[in-house]
């Protein structure tokens, strides 16, 4: 024991003589360990830090510890939808049951109900908007309020809703260049009528005698022929929206609040709000706004930026016609105040207002949000407004329903992912409504149903009458289309949602797609997932647990990817470094041969001349691996108190989980580098150390050089 | 006289078998795997246009919008006759025209529903469309008949129909009305990859049936160059040409046609605006994972890099102190300084390239049995590779650059410690010992 000891010290001892003997080797072989073992803190600590940020948010904002679907689905769960559209996933009839099965798993914190989907909401349209005001001015004069100053609003807006009938008039006009004229046409010499009648004389003369039947002339025939805006889609999760709030803390109200307990609504994601609601020329504005002041860059030589100050200022039709004359000319007073001209045409302000470069862009920014703005509707709907969602249900029809709009939503470190940033947030019972669910007694009816009708299927008009109640048709009684989005601005009567009578008391029960399972210690995931699917057996019910990476799809398969890549990089660079370390010690040892022959000569065994080359390039490796490490976590440290890498693009911003990556030294990522970095170290030796004890002292001593 | 060069730094190489066998070695594996990586990007990028230019773009594509209102977009191509006249006029590269409806419907069967991007095709005009797509069942002649789809392999399973089997379109126009069709399955193809999973084809006339639209619409007109390579110059010039002659055409906008609809709604227009787009512009969703391989690579090779130029570095630094004595001498005897420099970075140099050239080789042998072999990508990986079975394209030229760069940059890191023996005085020189 103590010879070995002895020995050891004895070998450690030729080992940093020789690596000061030999500077230029051990600077070569000592600077490639170092450079591996900077690259391998830094980038795995980069990893980890990505790894860990969008694991927690993915977890605290969507996906809990575990997920859970029904075994029997079609396509395995995908929260973020799939190239396919939404998974086609079994539902669980009985949400309980599922709920108490899994309750029984030990270290299970809480079960969320779940149904996510793909739904069609329409922005709504800029002549419902100026309706519904006129409507607000003839209830103010019908109660008695009237005024000079209510009077001037009247005139304002009856002749904003007028200009805007003539506006469609024209533009219908255009249809007949595309649409095959032998279809639709008695339908559309109705339309052509009810326009013609709208943009008389004698139909505004006659509002004054019969506002009421006017309005609803207005809301019912000419507001469906206002063809704005394209319906979007809308991704949703539908779930009971208190246990929502407690299993996930990454969720942020922005705007507004939860619907209280019992209330249906929906709360409408914020980076939906802004990419695909708000008033595109300010969207634009705020994109370079972000992209100036945060990102650093120049609207001078930016190509895309140069497209996004062009595309601002084509789009300025939304905005003059959100506004009534009133508004349109304090618009233009406002204007030709801030920007210091004589100028008294609102058209040509608002070009020379998005007239934007470097130079002016901060300026035009704050006279847009400071005048402009206060007068305009930025987004669709308001906090507070109800919306028409549009679901196609799992029998494929479409299902509507009207939510009020309780606020906006974000999860944080994902507000600015295109994937998971969108997603909107809806009670159950509306999910539920949309979805469609059907017992097997309505099942049994519409077989019949078809079998009735023959070969063909039913129309859309058809399925909902039947199967609903006739409750579409009762709430719109004229509308051409049934499937025509509400008037956004209508009082919150609609916003309730239709059949609240479909709301059991208890939301577990009933139809639900999945559920999140929140565990109290989230090492146990492995564990509770074998015993959540072993309860679910037990009980009858056919469950499937995944991981949130698993249920994240499409996006939990990116991490799994990039992680892959960064090890496989790492592992093709320690390939190469070890083949050239490998290299520089085997002719560091070849110009040893005299000393080791001597050394063998007199007395020294193979074993011992091994030990010692090994000794000395793992000498090499710890040192050198170490000092890396250190410059690693220094590296390290710099990023942080630099204040983090930004997110360059949006995209980045979701892989870092917030505007800038922080990395994070763990302890692991630290012991693994200096892990492979000994590793190399030692194989890289111990070929040299071989051929070391090749060396027979007769070839010592023959040796010239 | 550069033979006997040669010689003597091949005899030199050849002295020191086993050290230039792991720095060639090395060397070796670099080149082989920047080839392979290349390889992959340009596999990728191939299997991409391939796939998208027989199912959703030409090279050039002259597609449009037609608004109604101004609020309200159709991804139209309104008197396509007189459009594609002029483009016949305006495009002497032109191969041929492919002209396209475009729609989008959810497909509504029995036991599934999926959402799905339609291509209206006249078959019986399009040969190249027969040769890239195969039947797994069905006819391709079947689908000049009304009513009619050609579906992928992963959209029959998933809508549980085979041929024969009917089922219902569904397409939301902007007016919240869905138009139905019911279609009837002709064909089945086999899956082209990753943008086969959700585009189908109708007959043109099915996709103007559904939208209610006249014979003189389609969607777009898919130009094929003779040249791929040419499609952004042909574009921005056509741009210009169909402007010159009266046609209202939208700026450049590297996007995909669907994702300008949001745009062209809100700008203050109506009536038609045709849009020439390239076929990288319509893929532009899918090219940042071309640019991340490409610069994942193009770190990956600098890196390793740096450890092969410290690595040859290194080792001339050993072989000019064991040789010194013979610079000495050779020095003693005449040789100029820039011979001796000349014969050092030689050596450097014929070792690079018996490296890179066995790197290279290695590279392609690794290409060729991966080629074979048919490995299944994984789905997972499939939507980021689009490819099914990893196909890794090589080519010459490209394999020879990267050779190239490689070679040349380890022979740029023998200058340094060549100048070194280059200036040793041939007295020190002869002096040293060891």
């Amino acid at each position: 024991m103590r010879g070995g000891l002895a020995a050891l010290r004895m070998l450690l001892q030729i080992a940093f003589r020789d690596l000061f003997a030999s500077r230029v080797k051990t600077l070569i072989v000592g600077g490639i360990i170092l450079f591996g073992a900077v690259l391998v803190v830094v980038g795995s600590s980069l990893v980890d830090t990505v790894d860990a940020g969008m694991r927690a948010s993915i977890q605290g904002s969507l996906a809990g510890h575990v997920q859970v679907y029904d075994a029997r689905s079609r396509d395995p769960l995908a929260l973020y939808g799939s190239m396919m559209g939404d998974p086609d996933l079994t539902p669980f009839p009985d949400f309980a049951r599922v709920k108490a099965a899994i309750a029984t798993v030990p270290g299970v914190r809480q079960v969320v109900p779940m149904g996510l989907g793909t739904a069609l909401v329409s922005p709504g349209n800029l002549f419902d908007v100026a309706v519904a005001r006129l409507r607000a001015d003839v209830r103010a004069r019908a109660a008695g309020r009237g005024g000079p100053e209510l009077e001037a609003r009247y005139q304002a807006h009856q002749a904003h809703v007028r200009r805007m009938a003539t506006l469609l008039r024209d533009d219908l006009l255009q249809a007949t260049a595309i649409l095959d004229a032998s279809r639709e046409s008695a339908e559309r010499a109705r339309n052509a009528e009810d326009l013609a009648r709208a943009t008389s004389s004698g139909f505004w003369e006659e509002l004054d005698r019969h506002p009421l039947s006017s309005l609803e002339f207005l809301e019912n025939r000419i507001a469906p022929l206002a063809l704005e805006g394209t319906l979007i889609v809308i991704r949703y999760v539908g779930t009971d929206l208190e246990q929502f709030r407690k299993a996930f803390d990454r969720m942020e109200i922005v705007e507004g609040r939860l619907p209280p307990p019992g209330e249906r609504g929906l709360l409408v994601g914020k980076l939906y709000a802004e990419e695909y609601l708000k008033l595109r020329a300010a969207r634009r504005l705020d994109q370079l706004q972000e992209a100036i002041t945060l990102h650093h860059r120049k609207i001078a030589g930016d190509e895309e930026l140069a497209r996004w100050v062009k595309e601002a200022g084509g789009q300025t039709r939304e905005l003059l016609m959100q506004l009534d004359p009133l508004q349109a000319a304090e618009a233009a007073r406002r204007l030709g105040r801030a920007l210091g001209t004589g100028e008294d045409d609102l058209g040509k302000l608002l070009a020379q207002l998005f007239a934007l470069d470097d130079r002016n862009f901060s300026a035009r920014y704050r006279i847009f949000y400071d005048e402009l703005a206060p007068l305009l509707q930025l987004y669709p709907f308001k906090v507070g407004d109800a919306v028409t969602v549009q679901g196609a249900a799992r029998s494929g029809y479409m299902k509507s329903v009207n939510l009020k709009v309780w606020g906006l939503v974000q999860f944080k470190g994902l507000e600015k992912s295109g994937f998971a940033g969108v997603m909107s947030v809806m009670d159950l019972a509306s999910f539920r409504e949309l979805y469609g669910w059907l017992g097997p007694k309505e099942l049994a009816e519409i077989r019949g149903l078809k079998a009735a009708a023959g070969a063909k299927e039913l129309s859309r008009e058809e399925a909902e009458a039947t199967l609903f109640g006739g409750e579409t048709s009762k709430e719109h009684p004229e509308a051409g289309a049934p499937g025509h989005p509400l008037p956004l601005s209508r009082e919150a009567r609609e916003g309730q949602g239709g059949g609240a009578d479909l709301a059991p008391s208890d939301p577990d029960q009933g139809v639900a797609l999945n559920a999140a399972v929140i565990l109290d210690d989230p090492r146990r995931i492995p564990a509770a997932m074998r015993q959540i699917e072993a309860a679910g057996t037990r009980a009858g019910l056919h469950l499937k647990a995944v991981t949130w990476q698993e249920a994240a799809g499409m996006v939990g398969q990116f991490v799994t990817l990039a992680r892959l890549v960064l090890y496989v990089a790492v592992l093709i660079i320690f390939a190469v470094a070890l083949v050239i370390i490998n290299n520089a010690l085997v002719m560091a040892t070849l110009q040893r041969v005299t000393e080791i022959g001597t050394m063998r000569a007199i007395g020294a065994q193979r074993r011992f001349i091994w030990a010692m080359v090994l000794v000395e390039s793992v000498a090499v490796g710890v040192a050198f691996g170490l000092a890396g490490s250190a410059l690693g976590a220094g590296v390290v440290w710099l990023i942080r108190a630099a204040g983090g890498i930004p997110a360059g693009s949006d995209r980045m911003y979701f892989f870092f989980s917030g505007p800038s990556l922080l990395p994070r030294l763990g302890a692991g990522s630290l012991a693994i580098s200096l892990g492979i970095v000994l590793l190399v170290s030692v194989v890289s030796g111990l070929y040299p150390a071989l051929i070391a004890t090749r060396v027979t002292p007769l070839e010592a001593m023959r040796s010239e050089d | 006289m550069l033979a006997t060069d040669l010689l003597i730094s091949a005899r030199n190489l050849a002295r020191h078998t086993r050290r230039n066998l792991f720095l060639g070695g090395a060397i070796a594996l670099v080149t082989a795997l920047l080839v392979l990586l290349g390889g992959l990007t340009a596999g990728i990028r191939e299997a991409m246009l391939d796939s998208a230019t027989t199912i959703m773009t030409g090279h050039v594509n002259v597609g449009g919008f037609y608004k109604i209102t101004s609020g309200m977009a159709g991804a139209l191509v309104t008197r396509y006759p007189e459009v594609l006249a002029d483009v016949r006029r305006h495009v002497p590269e032109l191969s041929f025209v492919a002209v396209r409806g475009r729609g989008y419907a959810k497909a509504v069967a029995d036991t599934g529903s999926m959402n799905l991007v339609l291509a209206g095709i006249d078959v019986a005009a399009e040969p190249r469309f027969r040769e890239v797509v195969q039947l797994q069942a069905g006819s391709l002649d079947a689908l000049r008949e009304p009513g009619t789809i050609l579906l992928f392999e992963d959209q029959a399973k998933r809508l549980g129909v085979g041929v024969g089997d009917a089922f219902t379109l569904s397409a939301p126009t902007a007016r919240g009305v869905n138009n139905t069709a019911d279609v009837r399955v002709v064909a089945v193809a086999k899956s082209v990859g990753l943008l086969s999973s959700f585009h189908a084809f109708v007959p043109a006339g099915e996709i103007r049936r559904l939208y209610q639209l006249r014979a003189d619409n389609t969607g777009a007109l898919h130009l094929f160059l003779r040249n791929p390579a040419q499609a952004a110059r042909v574009a921005a010039r056509l741009r210009d040409d169909l402007a010159h002659d009266g046609w209202k055409v939208m700026d450049a906008d590297p996007q995909p046609y669907w994702q300008k609809f949001q745009r062209v709604n809100s700008e203050d227009w109506t009536g038609q605006r045709l849009d020439v787009t390239t076929w990288e512009d319509e893929l532009s969703f899918l090219t940042w994972i071309l640019s991340a391989l490409q610069g994942l690579t193009g770190l990956l090779a600098t890196v390793l890099m740096v450890i092969v130029v410290v690595g040859i570095m290194n080792t001339l630094w050993i072989a000019i102190r064991e040789r010194t004595r013979e610079i000495g001498t050779l020095r003693a005897i005449g040789m100029q300084r820039r011979k001796v420099l000349w014969l050092f970075v030689l050596e450097a140099a014929l070792l690079a390239v018996l490296g890179t050239a066995a790197g290279a080789l290695l590279g392609w042998g690794v290409a060729a049995a991966v080629n074979r072999v048919h490995v299944a990508v994984p789905t997972a990986v499939q939507f980021f590779l689009m490819q099914r079975h990893l196909t890794l394209s090589l080519h010459g030229l490209t394999v020879l650059r990267d050779a190239g760069g490689i070679a040349l940059v380890t022979t740029l890191a023998a200058f340094y410690p060549a100048r070194r023996a280059a200036r040793l005085e041939p007295v020190t020189a002869m002096h040293h010992i060891g």
